[in-house]
């Protein structure tokens, strides 16, 4: 039996979403593909979304955006960013990106796709950039450098 | 402090309805809502069990699963609580039965083993010294087939005496569907009536020590 040191609730939750991680229904799998991508730790990943990192296991542990379909996409990103108080653009953006990066690393994925996907993505960045310069000073928490 | 205490009814019943509904944030609340009751009373449950990630990594398997499928419960019968509870005790203990005959089974090859490098010559006998071994010969009266049965699948892996134990099980007295079973159908027929009676015999031995009694043998 567990003894009187029992994990927190923080520690369980963090266990569990580690757990969702490797699995493709939980945003933790997407936020574990950034973090990976971008070489950036919880604080980062925290201060990009405008939250911090204790919020990070419970919207982990949240479904992930489009795994029902793509029209709800939106709506679950806005669900969980009103949710966790979060920057919904760069939580979609935030996701994007690593669909991008998850279907770029299909074996299977034909070159004429890979083309499409390559122009998606600088059109995605371009936009950012749009963002980026409109919004200069005053964004919660800076984006982690690539 | 954690949030040790079984949610309430109605805490339960929103839960449910936003789980049904696919919202995003639901499958997060209820992590955060069940988790740390669950391990509670599931670790109290199981106060001396060896390995004590095991109902942890159940208990967070069963709460990452259920919001793919919230469908299966059905409020009408039980407690969003009482249904996540008794899924992780099943799961829980599928996984000690299923640890506990792998750790028999362990032991069994470590007796085939020692068996065959000491005494080449009398592998036949393995299996009759595992059946002594796991059955002992003191076994009640009233000891039931199916029970013999499952002792038995654990111990014979081979595929053939299985068969043949099946056949005897059913009752089943044809010549024909033993030197099937035995893979034998190309031989000529006294041989395979030979063949045929020579395991039946074997077999007949196993059931006495087992306790079996068969009418028709």
């Amino acid at each position: 039996m567990r003894n009187d040191n029992k994990p927190s609730h923080k520690a369980l939750l963090q266990r569990t979403a580690l757990r969702a991680e490797h699995d493709p229904f939980y945003l933790a799998s997407a936020l574990a593909a950034y973090r990976e991508a971008e070489q950036i730790d919880d604080t980062l990943l925290a201060a990009f979304l405008a939250c911090t990192p204790d919020d990070l296991p419970r919207l982990a542990l949240c479904r992930r955006p489009g795994t029902l379909g793509q029209e709800e996409f939106h709506a679950d990103v806005t669900q969980i960013a009103a949710h966790f108080g979060l920057h919904a653009d760069r939580l979609a953006g935030l996701l994007r990106r690593v669909d991008f990066l998850e279907e770029a690393r299909r074996p299977h994925a034909a070159p004429e796709e890979q083309a499409l996907l390559l122009a998606a993505r600088d059109a995605e960045e371009a936009k950012d950039t749009e963002e980026e310069n409109a919004e200069k000073s005053g964004a919660k928490g800076g984006e982690p450098s690539a | 402090m954690l949030p040790r205490n079984r949610p309430a009814r109605e805490t339960e019943a929103r839960l449910y309805l936003r789980l049904l509904a696919r919202e995003a944030d639901a499958p997060s609340d209820l992590a955060d809502a069940y988790l740390g009751p669950l391990l509670d009373a599931l670790h109290s449950h199981f106060p001396d069990i060896p390995d004590l990630t095991l109902v942890d990594d159940i208990v967070e398997n069963t709460l990452l699963r259920f919001p793919k499928e919230p469908e299966k419960y059905n409020p009408a019968r039980s407690s969003l609580w009482t249904y996540l509870y008794m899924d992780a005790l099943g799961d829980i203990k599928n996984a000690l039965d299923s640890a506990k005959r792998q750790e028999r089974k362990l032991r069994l090859v470590s007796l085939d083993r020692d068996v065959a490098e000491s005494e080449p010559d009398r592998k036949g006998e393995l299996e009759e010294m595992m059946i002594r071994q796991e059955v002992p010969d003191y076994l009640p009266d009233g000891v039931e087939i199916h029970e013999v049965r499952a002792e038995v699948e654990v111990i014979i892996s081979n595929a053939t005496d299985l068969a043949v134990a099946e056949l005897q099980l059913a009752g089943e007295r044809k010549t024909e569907a033993y030197a099937k079973a035995l893979g034998i159908t190309n031989m000529p027929v006294d041989e395979q009536r030979r063949r045929v009676k020579q395991e039946k015999d074997k077999w007949r031995a196993r059931w006495r020590r087992l306790g079996v009694k068969f009418d028709a043998q």
